[in-house]
This record gives structure tokens, C-alpha cells and sequence, in this order.
């Protein structure tokens, strides 16, 4: 796969504007995923994913292509992230919490359409509930959380993402983990 | 094997990043100590839980073509000029 996206990015570079098109398609769950659970609300998420893909195109030329995209896309998408939340400091733990609930859109939106079996709403109230833990983690630890579960990114490439050396992420990992640990054992 | 050292040592097995004689050192700790077994069975419900939430979330409908519309427009380059 890392292959066709080269050649996208070749052709992207080359001014094919339609191969961009190509790697927001690819890209875009995974993209919307790592924002979505860093900042927590579902507009806000759409607005810095998309603005992740137009700053990956226009610094495309600075890419380089012996790199891995998806490190470089990640990184812009996490930089965004925090840059927002940072943006909000004097509220935003606060924020959080209460923006924690937005999980439960996705099931709103589900359950108006299809009547679920009883086990999926309870797994869907689980998901929001997990989402919303997640959420009420300072930023440092969520991101190498929401990284760590998402695409089996390994150690080394969350620290590339997160621009920290390896420790750093390892130590993070532990720190989050208990944290999260003290807020889910009663699940 | 102190607990302080066994915590360590669940995190380290948890990353995939322990020796098999440290899990080994490990499993034999956890069997003795009741605080560290419960420790380590919350951490590894956590692990779990956490991964199940991993599941990849789809961006909103539409979202590929409002990004496709929102792109810098091409600057005219000077050479298609007559």
C-alpha cells in the first residue's frame, strides 16, 4: 500500500491535483480517528482533519519520500490536535468531560436507523464510556494512547509521530495506562 | 522480586518488551502476591478494553470531497500565458 501512495505523491507533486484525492480516501478514517479522539467533538474533528489534509498538500513538497507518509500525516494530525487544545487551555479539562458524551452521537444516530440487539448497545454505551475515559487524559498521555490502539503503529514510529524519543513514549504508555487503569477497573 | 519491581515489570511484559526469564521472574511473583495479581489483572482488562475501542472510526460522509473542494486553488503558472 505504502507503495501506491508514492506514486500518488509523485503525481501530487507533479501538480495532479486528482491523485490527491486518492490519499484523503485512504487516509481520511484513520486521519479522522487519531483527531476525533484527541479533541473529542465530532465537528471540531472533521474541521482539523480536513485542515490536516490541505496542510499535507500544500507542504507536499517538503515531504520526504524515503519517509513513511503516514508518520508525516499523523504528526501534522496530532500537531493540529494539540494546537487546539492548547488553544482552550483554561477550560479544557473541563471541556473535555462534557464533550466526552459526543460518543454517544455515533449511537444516536445508529439507533434511529436500526433497532440494535440489546448485547451491541451495551458494547456501544461501553465504547462511549471508554471514549470518554480516554478523553479525560491529560493530552500527553492520550496521544500516545489513541496512537499506540490505532493501526498497530509501533513504539518507534509514535515517537517519531509525537516527535519524542523512545523512552519518553514507553514512559507515557505506563503513565496512561495506569491512569486509565484506576478509571476502568470498575467496568 | 519486590511489587515495585514486579509494577515495573507488568508494563515492560505489556509493551512486548520483557525477556522470557523477566516473565517468568514475573508470573512466579504474581502467583505469591495477591495486590500485584489484582494489579495486573485490572491492567490487562484495561489493555483489552482499550483495544477494543480501537476499532477504526469512518469519517463523516462527504468528507474526501469537501477536502477535494477546499484545496488551494493551482497557482496559474506564467508559462501557459500567451
Amino acid at each position: 500500500m505504502e507503495n501506491i501512495i508514492k506514486y500518488h505523491i509523485k503525481n501530487v507533486k507533479k501538480g495532479d491535483h486528482a491523485a490527491f484525492e486518492e490519499i484523503v480516501s485512504f487516509y481520511q478514517n484513520k486521519v479522522y480517528h487519531i483527531v476525533y479522539r484527541m479533541v473529542g467533538d465530532s465537528h471540531e474533528a472533521q474541521d482539523i482533519a480536513q485542515e490536516a489534509f490541505i496542510r499535507a498538500y500544500t507542504n507536499i513538497h517538503s515531504f520526504d519520500e524515503n519517509r513513511k507518509f503516514s508518520t508525516w500525516l499523523y504528526r501534522i494530525a496530532t500537531n493540529l490536535s494539540i494546537d487546539r487544545l492548547r488553544k482552550k487551555k483554561p477550560d479544557f479539562h473541563l471541556d473535555a468531560e462534557v464533550k466526552g458524551t459526543e460518543g454517544l452521537d455515533m449511537y444516536s444516530q445508529l439507533a434511529a436507523d436500526q433497532a440494535l440487539p440489546e448485547e451491541e448497545v451495551e458494547s456501544m454505551e461501553l465504547q462511549s464510556y471508554i471514549h470518554k475515559e480516554i478523553l479525560s487524559l491529560p493530552p500527553k498521555y492520550r496521544s500516545v494512547i489513541v496512537l499506540r490502539f490505532l493501526d498497530d503503529l509501533s513504539l518507534a514510529e509514535i515517537g517519531e509521530i509525537l516527535d519524542l524519543p523512545l523512552g519518553t513514549v514507553k514512559t507515557r504508555i505506563h503513565r496512561g495506562r495506569e491512569l486509565l487503569r484506576k478509571k476502568l477497573r470498575h467496568v | 522480586m519486590n511489587c515495585e519491581e514486579s509494577l515495573a515489570l507488568m508494563h515492560l511484559y505489556l509493551d512486548g518488551d520483557a525477556s522470557e526469564e523477566e516473565a517468568q521472574q514475573l508470573r512466579e511473583h504474581l502467583k505469591i502476591c495477591p495486590d500485584c495479581n489484582q494489579h495486573y489483572r485490572e491492567l490487562k482488562q484495561t489493555e483489552s478494553l482499550l483495544s477494543g475501542a480501537a476499532y477504526e472510526l469512518s469519517a463523516p460522509a462527504g468528507f474526501t470531497a469537501s477536502v477535494m473542494a477546499n484545496l488551494p486553488k493551482e497557482k496559474k503558472r506564467a508559462g501557459y500565458m500567451r
